[in-house]
């Protein structure tokens, strides 16, 4: 984990050159933050609720039956259909994978990969495109449904090869 | 989202009754909250740190250095917007900060940008060809530094290697470059059609 403290080192040294008060400058980002975290625990709790109950309910003990053959966990399949609708609900299906199958397995490692490689698709174009009121969307919703099915196709070939 | 909420809670029920966990579920609906807590609270304190280091990087200038580097591709993209204007420098501050792997300080700049954007826009009820390549760009993400998903794997007490962090920057950057390369074509595309 050297890179976390070199990242960290850079930023607060260069601030040291530049004469800023670090302190200051970091209580007042800590404190910008609240707002943020206000606003994610209702949506979190709604939606761990909802996939608890999904997952729980043996869905994926009737899944595993039809999908052995191709190989693929369940779980990543599902995240994969979370991912460009919610980066929180994603973000639950990759902590039951790193619980269930590990966080350092393959596939701990592709539900990462999958997790970090694109944003939440449908939500950033709903916030984006509401934040200003405008219905018409253009074709951002094509694009980046595609760039998500690219991504993830990426991500089996990246673990494929270098893991 | 209200579809996909009712979807996943009738779905779920309807097939425990089938596959018999139905008791099983009454157990997991009344520890959803605890499980919830738990979640809410590594990621918010995550949250926290990231975004007060992020707003040293912010107040020391550093942001601003790696910005002047990037004005050049950005001029590219986005040729239609003023390489000097404020809006430019919104939309090079979330750049930046999507490439440190801040999404929820990105965030609030893309928002910023994109209703400047909009101001810039001569027909208001339809999106330039900007604000559609800038919405493309915070999808895809290019990342250099993964710190929000390097900080869950550290809580779930997992390795994150050097080769996961580069397959990350390879993955988000073939990403981005797949969705600009597809944003130009189908513009293009469209602009002969007419």
């Amino acid at each position: 984990m050297g890179i976390v403290v070199l990242y960290v080192l850079l930023i607060i040294s260069f601030g040291v050159i530049k004469k800023v008060n670090t302190y200051d400058a970091f209580l007042e980002g800590v404190e910008n933050s609240f707002t943020t975290i206000k606003n994610i625990f209702p949506n979190l709790l709604a939606i761990i609720f909802a996939i608890n109950v999904f997952i729980n309910s043996g869905i994926f003990t009737l899944l595993q039956n039809f999908l052995t053959s191709i190989r693929i966990v369940p779980e990543i399949i599902i995240q994969c259909f979370l991912k460009p609708i919610s980066w929180s609900s994603s973000l639950v299906m990759m902590n039951k994978i790193f619980e269930t199958y590990g966080v350092d397995s393959k596939t701990g490692m592709l539900s990462t990969l999958i997790q970090g490689g694109s944003d939440t698709t449908i939500y950033i174009i709903a916030l984006y495109f509401s934040s200003i009121k405008m219905k018409k969307t253009g074709h951002s919703i094509l694009v980046g449904i595609l760039t998500d099915l690219a991504m993830f196709l990426m991500a089996f070939v990246i673990i494929g090869i270098f893991f | 989202m209200n579809k996909i909420w009712n979807a996943l809670l009738i779905i779920g029920i309807c097939v425990s009754i089938f596959t018999g966990s139905f008791n099983n579920l009454g157990t997991v609906i009344i520890n959803s909250a605890t499980d919830a807590f738990s979640i809410f609270f590594k990621m918010a304190l995550l949250l926290c740190f990231w975004n007060g280091i992020f707003n040293v990087a912010i107040k020391s200038g550093l942001i601003k250095n790696v910005t002047a580097l990037l004005k050049k591709p950005l001029k590219w993209l986005f040729p239609e917007v003023d390489a000097n204007s404020l809006c430019m420098e919104y939309i090079c501050s979330n750049v930046v900060a999507n490439m440190l792997g801040l999404g929820a300080a990105a965030t609030p700049l893309g928002l910023k940008a994109f209703a400047l954007l909009q101001e810039a826009n001569p027909h208001p009820e339809k999106p330039t060809r900007s604000m559609i390549t800038f919405v493309l760009l915070n999808i895809s993400t290019l990342t250099f530094f993964p710190t929000t998903i390097i900080s869950l794997r550290v809580l779930a007490k997992g390795t994150t290697n050097f080769s996961l962090i580069l397959s990350m920057i390879l993955l988000t950057f073939f990403a981005t470059c797949f969705t600009i390369i597809l944003d130009r074509l189908i513009y293009f595309f469209q602009r002969k059609k007419k």
